[in-house]
């Protein structure tokens, strides 16, 4: 009590001693601190025990923050391929079908194949799955673990080997508008179709509506999913997205 | 003497403070451009739609097709001869009706709003369709998004010739409401 008492004192002359004597009473207090009452040096098991497992959640949640993040770009970048593959279709027969002549099929329903003429070529596209036959579309696209694809083609007219006669219309027109008619090789395959950064068909449609004596309408219509490759954690999370638009030939 | 020992707890603040803040930063970065790159794609998407929109409101003029519940009128297509629209004429084409006074007044703005089917055929859906919406407003659903069509016919002077065509998509998402607007002018046939 005395010693404390003078080391709170200011008076000037004493001020050496009174030093002298209060490092002395911090040395006392600093006994009891728990560096100094063991032999030194080393940590003990329980001290490495729990830094580890401090250190061991820490970096479980940092690694799932990172992995998210990853994940989150990943998906960012699966949506822009989702978009503009999808909006680069749509324009593509946007522009075709404005500037069409005319509309071969389909004439009433709905088909996975359409067939305009402008100019005496004829120019079609079809959107086939990856579950449709084989000839449906090129091989890159049919098949397991195949992302589908929307193609293009411009089919012509064959001679008939028997008479070697060009075929006539309405049998050209039934041929090239089955949902299955091979597509010619060569074709123009509008979607990407790689497994991890293109993207899937998951359905789609056309339909035309006509009234006698006016153009045609056509209404286009399909849904994207994420390519087949792409992890299910991360394609999961990723709605479908439809694409739909109606066009009138001028 | 000890202090020279190991780190003090201001430095481990700072030193955590700043692995945090880059943590964070990349994660903000990433939901930001999630965020994004979903802004966009619905924003495309809202687009096509209005462009359809528009599409079909000239498919529908150009196959006469029907103007419906355009009230305390006879207007029931847009050259006023077409008989599976009214069965009971006279009727009167859109060209002799001017929609004038706005269609952001409450008085007359009931009759631009529409919604348009696949063929073209228009139906007032009356006032305010936008801001309160009902059954009466086009909706399109896309996975979980659900889209919102109206369109807005409406007259400058020149009404006897051409009809302005406003398509307007509205979507809501986290960030609240969004609209893609397109216009065009369709002149008469």
């Amino acid at each position: 009590m005395r010693g404390s008492r003078s080391c709170h004192s200011e008076r000037s002359e004493e001020s050496l001693n009174l030093f002298q004597k209060c490092s002395h009473s911090r040395e006392i207090l600093r006994r009891f601190t728990p560096q100094d009452d063991k032999q030194g040096g080393g940590f003990t098991l329980v001290e490495i025990l729990v830094v580890i497992a401090i250190v061991a959640i820490i970096g479980t949640i940092m690694a799932a923050v990172f992995i998210n993040t990853l994940r989150g770009s990943n998906k960012s970048q699966i949506l822009g391929s989702i978009k503009q593959n999808g909006q680069a279709v749509l324009e593509n027969m946007d522009k075709t079908i404005r500037n069409s002549d005319d509309l071969i099929c389909p004439t009433s329903g709905w088909s996975n194949t359409i067939v305009l003429l402008k100019n005496g070529v004829y120019t079609r596209y079809r959107i086939a799955l990856p579950t449709d036959g084989t000839y449906t579309a090129p091989a890159s696209c049919i098949g397991s673990g195949k992302n589908g694809c929307i193609v293009q083609d411009n089919p012509e007219k064959q001679l008939d080997p028997a008479t070697g006669q060009e075929e006539t219309d309405p049998a050209f027109i039934r041929r090239v508008c089955f949902p299955s008619n091979p597509i010619i090789s060569g074709t123009n395959i509008l979607t990407d179709t790689d497994a991890q950064s293109g993207v899937s068909i998951y359905s789609g449609f056309f339909n035309s509506s006509n009234l006698p004596g006016y153009k045609a309408a056509v209404t286009i219509n399909f849904i994207l999913k994420p390519g087949v490759g792409v992890p299910t954690i991360i394609a999961g999370q990723i709605d479908p997205v439809t694409f739909q638009t109606t066009v009138q030939l001028r | 003497m000890d202090s020279e020992k190991g780190q003090s707890l201001i430095e481990v603040i700072v030193a955590s403070v700043v692995g945090i803040l880059v943590v964070a930063a990349l994660t903000f970065a990433t939901i930001f451009s999630l965020r994004n790159a979903n802004l966009a794609k619905t924003s495309s998407q809202a687009t096509k739609l209005a462009q359809e929109g528009i599409e079909r409101v000239r498919t529908g003029r150009d196959r006469n097709q029907c103007i419906r519940a355009l009230t305390t009128t006879n207007v029931y297509s847009w050259d006023g001869n077409n008989s599976s629209c009214n069965p009971s004429p006279p009727e009167q084409p859109i060209w002799d009706y001017p929609i004038t006074g706005g269609c952001d007044n409450p008085s007359d703005g009931g009759k631009c709003y529409f919604r348009v089917d696949s063929n073209g055929v228009l139906t007032n859906i009356g006032y305010d369709q936008i801001t309160f919406p009902t059954v009466f407003a086009e909706t399109i659903q896309s996975g979980s998004q659900v889209f919102r069509r109206v369109v807005l016919l409406s007259d400058d002077s020149s009404y006897a010739t051409q009809k302005k065509v406003t398509v307007v998509v509205t979507w809501t998402d986290f960030a609240g409401s969004h609209e893609s607007r397109l216009v065009t002018i369709l002149r008469k046939l």
